[in-house]
């Protein structure tokens, strides 16, 4: 793997849209890691060192804005927060960036829009 | 003891009942037996559930890459990339082939919708129809059970196949529920016309939900250009109605103004409140006089919303509307509505009342000193007040003096009535709020009332006003920021000064203006009861300006016309003016202004009739004229000839009423011949009387001059109808018939129009055969000279010129009568037949023809004329004697009977086979006949062309082609 390569943490407890997205995020050139729930998270993002986390905010174990509240005040880490999140949330959403998230996108997702948002964050950095 | 009995027995009240201990085993082995089958049942559709689920959870884990590697799939994919896609393809055609994993698909991209947008669900989409999924879909529409045609329609919605719109738009109209408000969902979402569709053909409620739903999907569609809603303004369906409503408030589509206010009328609440709230979102001021009239029928909301509208867009005109309001209703939330809605037009109009305590009985202690400023600010007051009061003291000075001159009263009469007026309002009031202290109800209602009800202020009068009172409304004021040149002031001022002014002050009244005077008129009509009716009109009449006078004077004199006109006419004469009136309308609606001169002259005749009775005979045809004319007048109403004389009268009549020039022919019967116009004009109802019965009496002589009319029996009848259709459309060849009925006949007349007839058709003939004669003279043999017909032996002779004019018009052309009533192409169709199937008799009608007025048809009666008669001419020439008859045919065509083409019925007078109707063949010299029809390719032997087929054939064939022409 090159060293240009990015690699994305993704956390989406749906099989079927995690598939697609990873599938997507793969084709456009990623490496991304896929984990289920919460707890799988940590442990990726200690042993994978992802340049960027996309996490949904409902999951199993841990919330998309405990996850964010761990990278950020626990880990200490700056790298980019995208948060995924049903449409009607809005109150997540903003704690989500009060705690540090640095993009949202709403469900359904659209994969294009997505990919846009990833690159315009990794490039950020 | 001996004798003492023992009451107690050894009985046992309570028995326990036996219990057989196997029959309980029995039982605890049943129950233990169901409860374990009862477990293991629960555990296998568990584990299968389970295995079931892992298996779809597996089966998704396989098709979300594959899934994912359609939907991703680009035009610009590389070789491999391709080559994969198609394997893939090929692969899910496999897995489409089992059923659990063909539905695991279809709800794996039914989910999948749920989470992808934009160019990724629309992909998914054309997935969907690409792998025929959506075929599932449409087998179950099928179905008998409503959750699987729900379901299935929900599938074709969410995966937007359009195609299923056309199946979908039958559930409608569903009597179950569930599937129709699906199907209403999907229509609306599948094609943007859905809605429109779905307006146009439910019969169905639509609930508030699917109206949200409905509103929702539509709401959510990127290029949907709503329709004008107003269309479904009318709808029989109310929810309908109110979903337009709804939509048109929405889309703010404000072009429907009219229907809206017209619906604030519905008798539905809801429709109701729709169209008030679509009011107040247009700004509809024009609905103001509509809402305050239904306002008193609406429900609580309604009235709720109305007020709201009118506290919207109303002005202070509406509040005197509101004030009612807050008296009238009993509804608590209405009237606090109601002074919201008044305090939203003037702002603080109406003040904050509940648990206000009256300054007026706090005790200030005397240590505490009011302030310097306070004290100098109430002098200050007060000064104002007076200033105002004596600047209002003269105007209200002058305009008291107004009054005095143009009405008179005094002003104690001006008063009186005001306060007896406010007395009637003060008890309803008191009713209202008994509980509230007198003080504090004065306080709370007086600055709103004063602004809006002078007259609420009239009591007041009475009061002595000193400079305490004064004192008091200047605090009242300062506490409620009013101005102090409040009226209430005023009108207190108005009173004390009206004493001083006199109603004779020449300067005031030089002031006065004229239309100021016009206007103050008005008020002694209020107080018309405390004076005299006749001392008012005086006064009126004296005041009035000059314009008024002379309106008023006009009135008297018209007033007099019709007064002195009633006395000279009878109660007679009345009921005469009213009943012409009736008349008259429906004789005017006809076009009688040709008709009646005609029948003017006709009654002109009729007047010389009865008085001449000699004459009676010699003008018989015109009394017949007379009894259709009269017909023609009177179709409408009368059905005799009685009647003339009514509407002769009533026309008459009329005219004299409005005094026009009466039409000739009246003024002629009226009148002698050298009386005046004019002056017959002016006849009395008496007259008109006695004229319209002489005339009845003429009419009804009339009447009885006339034949009466003749029954005849019904077989009578039919035998003269027979021969009148026999007279139309037959010839010679209905001599027989006529024969036989001429035996069978007993009635006379019909006997000598059967002979008649016959004498007609044997002329006919006659003249055929003599005209066929003349053309075969050279080849027929001298025998031939000699005919029988009806009987009688007669010989051809040569005849002139005139004979044969006269025979051809003896002869009749069935065409002439079709002629009559047709239009000129249904005349030039007939000429071409008459070229095909005339005979001889057509000549004298083609010849009529010829001399036609129009050019079209002359032309062609002449073309016609000139075939038919080289027709005839070559019909009846020599017989190419040299063409010879095939073996066999001439027995044929000799024994064909004559008697089988007339196709006649067989007669029982033998006699009348006495009758030769053969017609001679022409023969060639060697005694053949002349071959014709069948010829050796046809064998079949039929008649002889020389037969022509009878009249009615022809007509039949004709009117055939007619019909057939017409049908293209």
């Amino acid at each position: 793997m090159g060293t240009d390569v990015k690699k994305i943490l993704l956390a989406e407890d749906d099989e079927l849209l995690a598939a697609l997205l990873t599938f997507r995020l793969k084709k456009a050139g990623y490496h991304v890691t896929l984990a289920n729930d919460g707890k799988e998270v940590k442990e990726l993002l200690l042993n994978e060192f992802p340049d960027m986390v996309i996490s949904d905010i409902m999951m199993p174990y841990f919330s998309g804005i405990e996850l964010i509240d761990y990278i950020r005040n626990e880990l200490g880490s700056k790298i980019p927060i995208i948060i995924i999140s049903s449409a009607g949330n809005e109150e997540n959403v903003l704690s989500a960036f009060e705690l540090g998230a640095n993009d949202f996108i709403s469900k359904p997702v659209n994969p294009s829009e997505l990919l846009v948002r990833v690159a315009r964050e990794l490039n950020k950095g | 003891m001996t004798g003492t009995i023992v009451t107690y027995k050894g009985y046992s009240l309570i028995k326990a009942p036996e219990l057989h201990t196997e029959l309980l085993w029995d039982l605890a082995v049943l129950f233990v037996g169901l409860t374990a089958v009862y477990f293991i049942v629960i555990f296998i559709f568990r584990n299968r559930l389970t295995a079931k689920s892992s298996k779809t959870s597996q089966l998704k884990k396989v098709l979300s890459p594959m899934i994912s590697e359609f939907i991703f799939m680009e035009d610009d994919a590389t070789k491999d990339e391709k080559s994969h896609y198609v394997d893939l393809k090929i692969e899910v055609r496999e897995l489409m082939k089992d059923r659990f994993k063909r539905k695991t698909l279809s709800k794996t991209l039914l989910d999948l919708r749920k989470d992808v947008t934009g160019s990724s669900q629309d992909r998914l989409f054309s997935l969907y129809q690409d792998l025929s999924l959506h075929m599932e879909s449409y087998k179950k529409l099928k179905s008998w059970r409503w959750e699987v045609i729900s379901q299935g329609i929900q599938e074709l919605t969410q995966m937007q196949v359009t195609d299923a719109y056309v199946f979908i738009t039958k559930f409608i109209n569903d009597k179950r529920g569930t599937i129709r408000k699906q199907a209403e969902i999907a229509v609306v979402t599948l094609r943007p016309e859905g809605l429109e569709y779905f307006l146009d053909t439910t019969k169905n409620k639509i609930s508030e939900w699917q109206q949200l739903k409905l509103l929702e999907v539509v709401r959510n569609r990127t290029d949907y250009q709503p329709p004008n809603f107003k269309t479904w303004l009318t709808s029989k369906n109310k929810y309908v109605v109110l979903f337009a409503l709804r939509l048109i408030n929405y889309y703010d589509q404000n072009d429907a103004n009219t229907s809206i206010i017209e619906l604030v009328k519905h008798r539905n609440d809801q429709i109701k409140h729709e169209a008030i709230q679509c009011i107040k979102a247009f700004h509809l001021v024009s609905a103001l006089d509509t809402l305050k009239t239904v306002f008193w029928k609406c429900s609580v909301d309604c009235k709720i919303a109305i007020l709201d509208t009118l506290g919207t867009l109303g002005s202070e005109k509406d509040i005197a509307f509101m004030q009612l309001i807050e008296k009238k209703e009993v509804s608590f939330s209405v009237r606090n509505k109601a002074h919201s809605a008044i305090n939203m037009i003037s702002p603080e109009s109406i003040l904050p009342t509940e648990g206000i305590v009256n300054a007026d009985n706090i005790k200030i202690p005397a240590d505490i000193k009011i302030s310097n400023i306070e004290v100098m600010k109430a002098e200050r007051s007060i000064e104002d007040v007076r200033e105002s009061e004596t600047d209002v003291e003269e105007v209200v000075g002058e305009m008291e003096a107004t009054n005095a001159i143009a009405t008179g009263p005094k002003e104690e009469e001006l008063v009186i009535p005001l306060q007896e007026e406010e007395l009637d309002l003060l008890p309803q009031e008191e009713e209202m709020d008994m509980l509230e202290p007198e003080q504090e109800r004065e306080s709370l209602i007086g600055p709103m009332e004063q602004k809006y009800f002078n007259t609420d202020f009239l009591p007041i009068v009475k009061e002595d006003v000193t400079e305490n009172a004064i004192a008091k409304k200047i605090q009242e004021a300062t506490a409620n920021d009013l101005s102090l040149l409040d009226i209430s002031v005023v009108f207190e001022e108005v009173i004390v000064t009206l004493e001083d002014i006199g109603p004779q002050d020449p300067a005031v009244i030089a002031d006065i203006t004229e239309p100021e005077l016009y206007v103050l008129n008005f008020i002694p009509l209020v107080v018309e009861d405390t004076l005299s009716s006749s001392e008012s009109t005086a006064e009126c009449k004296t005041e009035v300006p000059k314009e008024l006078k002379k309106d008023i004077e006009e009135l008297e004199v018209s007033f007099e016309v019709v007064m002195e006109k009633e006395p000279s006419g009878s109660t007679a004469l009345q009921d005469d003016i009213l009943d012409l009136n009736v008349v008259y309308l429906e004789v005017v609606e006809r076009p009688v202004s040709a008709a009646i001169p005609d029948k003017s002259k006709e009654i002109d005749v009729l007047s010389l009739l009865v008085g001449n009775e000699k004459k009676e005979e010699s003008m018989l045809p015109s009394i017949l004229e007379l009894e259709v004319n009269a017909e023609e007048v009177t179709a409408t109403e009368s059905k005799s000839l009685l009647d003339i004389a009514v509407i002769y009268e009533t026309i008459s009549g009329e005219d004299h009423i409005d005094g026009q020039q009466l039409p000739d022919w009246i003024l002629d019967q009226i009148s002698d011949p050298e009386g005046d116009i004019d002056a017959k004009v002016e006849m009395k109802g008496l007259e008109w009387e006695s004229k319209s019965e002489s005339m009845y009496n003429e009419v009804k002589a009339l009447i009885r001059l006339m034949p009466a009319p003749i029954y005849y029996e019904h077989e009578i009848e039919e035998t003269m109808q027979l021969l009148d259709d026999i007279e139309l459309f037959g010839d010679e060849r209905e001599i027989p018939l006529l024969q036989e009925l001429l035996v069978k006949e007993d009635h006379q007349g019909n006997k000598a129009r059967i002979r008649e007839i016959m004498e007609r058709f044997s002329v006919q003939w006659m003249n055929h055969l003599s005209n066929e004669d003349t053309t075969s003279n050279q080849v027929k043999s001298p025998k031939s000279n000699t005919k029988t017909t009806a009987g009688v032996t007669m010989r051809n002779e040569p005849e002139s010129e005139t004979l044969k004019t006269l025979k051809n018009k003896i002869q009749y052309s069935v065409f002439e009568e079709l002629c009559r009533t047709y239009d000129t192409e249904s005349k030039l169709i007939l000429l071409d037949e008459i070229v095909e199937v005339g005979d001889e008799k057509e000549l004298y009608f083609l010849e009529q023809l010829t001399q036609d007025k129009d050019d079209l048809l002359r032309i062609k009666a002449e073309n016609v004329l000139a075939s038919l008669r080289k027709r005839l001419s070559d019909s009846n020439a020599p017989v190419n004697i040299d063409q010879k008859i095939p073996d066999g045919i001439e027995d044929v065509v000799e024994s064909v009977p004559l008697i089988d083409e007339t196709d006649l019925p067989p007669t029982r007078d033998a006699s009348l086979f006495n009758i030769c109707f053969d017609v001679e063949l022409p023969e060639d010299p060697e005694g053949a006949v002349t071959p014709v029809g069948p010829t050796n390719e046809d064998p079949i032997p039929i008649a002889p062309t020389t037969q022509k087929p009878s009249i009615l054939e022809r007509f039949h064939r004709f009117k055939n082609k007619i019909i057939a022409r017409g049908n293209g």
